[in-house]
């Protein structure tokens, strides 16, 4: 007989392989890289300068030999460009952290998804039709979105995107095209490409996905959360 | 930030005040908490200029099409440029652009009521009308003000302290200064920590006769400096840090010797040091770049008068206005600025150019999860960081583990070198469960190398024979540091290698939807059952309609399945039950109900008999 006994796998990980799915299907290549970097990578190619408010964003964790736990799968955009040449369509699943008290909504580890696009006349409303076709894969061809400006230093313009999740307006991922300077710091020519790029928190994503109200449980192995999925 | 909602409304005038709040978020700027007095606003690190009441309303009356400027019924003017009291030393040239004053004779009394109020809304306490106007005018126009009791001290030359200086503040408390905070001194003492707070030898209180209004501008590197190496934040340190609109100082002052000549109070002197003109900021751009960048053709009229609304003067080259020279740079700054007014409603999705599919597996080892999943290993996710204790358990050299200098706190010390103990920890924390099987994907560090490791554990050695890991286990026994570490009941089993040394075929992950069943607080009763059901029922399917049909089935497991000819051609399904209650402790009797619920549902749906 075939074995009976399946084992389960970890709800964001079916939400990480639902996202590659999805985007791999009009051309993203999902990639990953060191949760360990530098300040550089992290911040400064970013345009987060180290005497700036805007380093404040994000809590950092610090080794003791210096390197950064990084905030954002965003740093890995200048590492991925490094060996490629544009057009490119990248996925960045992967652990961050953030230095920040942890309750039922916040913690230390987190799992984000980047994803990116560099091309010739990509254009906010390209960004616009790739976000809403990855939210309709994940919660449904009837899911109203809403899009804002929103300031974050790699992209300009920036922009929020809200969900209507149970009657209300929840912000759900950050992104915008990005930044010359950056482009350049990729050593990708900005006078000749553009590009965009969004990030999403994957947990807070399964978290609504599932009804789940408490992230803590999903780093707990408690077996009674493990085995439901 | 706090905006109350009368005192915005002095500067919007002409619009509609039903529209505010969608109007802050059209502008990027998302409204945290709305009550009938006030509405708070998040201003992200690039947008000083909207830390004030004015700042915001100028947002909103460019996105309904209007223009404003700040204190225009004020003339702005009489304004010596030179002065005997404020100096700058010269090493500290670069850290002051700007500063501006008035000297006036006064007499302390307490605010009207107005200011109190207002005050009071956005957080602060009333002292005195001349402390609490300084705070008034400031949170009102984006510019910090510092009011210097003149009888206290002569002078105010602004340089850098010394490491081991000290300096008592306003509120009493003592801090440390190093070479990189700025100060102003009278003669050798220190008087203020420029651009921060205020300090108590140099304060006004209810005797000041003779008072200096200052209203510089610093650079935002130096004034964040101070402010990290003194861990002190202020409303006026916090301006400073985003950039202050160098125009602002002389209207402010102006406004507040207004404010002063009210009062009865007589005007001595005012002063503005241009010390650092600031060259306008020219961008080249077209209406066309809005096209280009954002998809959405815009009118160039709509375009022009968008940025005119905004203050950029729209004259063959953008000019930026003095507020947003912290902020724009590019053109890419300018389109986004039109688009603030126009709307990001009006951005219609527009399809990616076709490439071709790519299968995506790879990158979280799709493979390896769906072999060690169909051997029965269930995936976990753990925490990346160990204590003190754990690392000893582990017995890794401590000098080659990654220590984290600020952890958030000593249990999460140094970065996982091993996948091992936290898996470990995951089968003695679920004590309920005496058969398991785990694995984990995960990064682990030593000195500076980063490895992707697949650890598999299991309580039985069993497990791992034919599966993907097919490595000889290593025991792990509750007398082990690990066990005794973590309090393991038994011995497990643990493998644990290098991603890449395996590979697997892939079919890809199939997702489902499970949703989250909440765990009760309360102890819950465990049954396991075994019924007979026909070959073609899948225990799978019959797992989940037990839990999908009854709310206080938290689990439904399948653990066993075989076919016996003792069963007349029926096989034997087994299953562990966990039945709980929100609310309570269920009785055994109670869960004996709930389970004859079950087991008659399995009857009538699946045909299925109790094995005796």
């Amino acid at each position: 007989m075939p074995n009976v006994v399946k084992g389960h796998i970890h709800p964001t990980t079916q939400l990480i392989a639902r996202i590659c799915d999805c985007l791999g299907k009009i051309g993203f290549e999902a990639v990953t890289g060191p949760e360990v970097t530098s300040e550089k990578l992290n911040f400064d190619v970013l345009r987060i300068p180290k005497d700036h408010p805007s380093r404040d964003v994000q809590d950092t964790f610090w080794t003791k030999d210096g390197r950064v736990l990084r905030t954002h799968t965003s740093a890995m955009q200048i590492p991925v460009m490094e060996n490629r040449k544009p057009p490119a369509r990248i996925i960045i699943p992967g652990r961050v952290y953030r230095n920040e008290a942890t309750d039922a909504t916040h913690e230390a580890t987190l799992y984000q998804v980047e994803v990116f696009a560099i091309d010739k006349n990509i254009t906010m409303t390209n960004l616009v039709w790739t976000i809403q076709y990855l939210l309709k894969e994940l919660f449904g061809d009837s899911i109203e979105t809403k899009f804002y400006p929103h300031h974050y230093p790699f992209v300009e313009p920036g922009m929020d995107v809200l969900i209507k999740w149970k009657g209300k307006w929840l912000e759900v991922l950050g992104s915008g095209m990005i930044h010359p300077q950056v482009l350049e710091n990729m050593g990708v020519n900005s006078g000749e490409w553009s590009g965009f790029a969004f990030g999403l928190g994957a947990d807070r994503f399964m978290m609504l996905q599932r009804a789940l109200g408490d992230i803590r449980i999903s780093y707990s192995s408690d077996l009674r959360f493990n085995y439901q999925f | 930030m706090i905006i109350p909602k009368d005192w915005l409304r002095e500067f919007t005038k002409d619009i509609n005040q039903d529209n505010v709040v969608e109007d802050l978020f059209g502008l990027g700027f998302p409204v945290e908490e709305e009550s009938q007095e006030y509405i708070d606003i998040e201003v992200t690190p690039n947008r000083g200029d909207v830390f004030s009441i004015h700042g915001a309303a100028r947002e909103i009356n460019a996105k309904n099409g209007y223009a404003t400027g700040l204190y225009q019924e004020y003339e702005v003017g009489g304004f010596k440029n030179k002065s005997d009291i404020v100096s700058i030393d010269e090493n500290a040239g670069s850290a002051v652009l700007r500063y501006a004053y008035l000297v006036a004779e006064v007499d302390v009394r307490a605010s009207d009521e107005l200011v109190c109020r207002r005050l009071k809304q956005i957080g602060l306490n009333a002292k005195n009308n001349i402390i609490d106007i300084t705070n008034y005018l400031m949170h009102e126009s984006g510019q910090p003000l510092h009011a210097f009791d003149l009888d206290k001290i002569n002078q105010i030359r602004i340089g850098f302290a010394e490491d081991g200086n000290n300096i008592t503040l306003i509120n009493g408390d003592t801090l440390k200064l190093s070479s990189n905070t700025l100060v102003a001194y009278d003669n050798e003492r220190i008087v203020d920590l420029a651009g921060v707070c205020g300090a108590e030898n140099s304060s006004v209180d209810n005797n000041t006769k003779k008072v200096l209004i200052q209203a510089a501008i610093f650079d935002p590197a130096t004034i964040r400096r101070t402010s990290k190496s003194t861990t002190t934040i202020t409303p006026a340190s916090m301006r400073y840090e985003r950039g202050v609109d160098y125009n602002l100082p002389p209207q402010v002052i102006t406004k507040c010797a207004k404010l002063f000549e009210q009062w009865g109070y007589r005007i001595i002197d005012k002063v503005d040091l241009k010390l650092m003109p600031q060259e306008a900021i020219d961008i080249n751009f077209d209406s066309s770049d809005v096209e280009s960048i954002a998809g959405i053709a815009v009118d160039s009229s709509v375009v022009n008068k968008s940025l005119n609304d905004l203050g950029f003067s729209t004259d063959g080259v953008i000019t930026v206005p003095s507020w947003r020279r912290y902020d724009i740079n590019c053109k890419q700054d300018v389109v986004e600025e039109v688009l603030r007014i126009v709307g990001y409603d009006k951005l219609i999705p527009a399809e990616l150019t076709p490439a071709p599919a790519i299968k995506n597996s790879q990158a979280f080892h799709s493979g390896i999860i769906q072999a060690m999943t169909a051997a029965g290993f269930t995936e976990v996710w753990n925490y990346s960081f160990l204590s003190d204790k754990e690392a000893d358990a582990l017995g890794t050299d401590k000098n080659s583990l990654v220590e984290i200098t600020n952890p958030i706190s000593s249990e999460n010390k140094y970065l996982r070198p091993s996948l091992l103990p936290k898996i470990a920890k995951a089968i003695a924390s679920n004590p309920g469960f005496d058969k398991v099987s785990l694995f984990e994907i995960g990064n682990v560090f030593i000195d500076n190398m980063e490895t992707t490791k697949v650890a598999a554990i299991s309580t039985s050695a069993k497990s791992f024979n034919g599966s993907l890991i097919n490595h000889k286990p290593l025991l792990i026994g509750p007398d082990s540091e690990i066990g005794r570490c973590y309090k393991l009941r038994k011995s497990v089993y643990f493998v644990e290698i290098a991603i890449d040394s395996i590979q697997a075929d892939d079919d890809g992950i199939v997702a489902n939807n499970n949703q989250y069943r909440e765990i009760s607080k309360y102890p819950a009763v465990v049954r396991d059952i075994s019924v007979l059901v026909r070959p073609e029922v899948d225990v799978r399917t019959v797992a989940k309609s037990i839990v999908n049909r009854y709310q206080f089935v938290l689990l439904a497991e399948p653990f066993d399945e075989f076919e016996s000819t003792k069963f007349n051609g029926n096989k034997s399904i087994s299953l562990k039950i966990i039945i709980q209650d929100l609310n309570s402790t269920l009785s055994a009797g109670q869960a004996d109900t709930m389970l004859d619920q079950i087991l008659d549902y399995l009857s009538s749906e699946y045909d299925a008999k109790l094995r005796t």
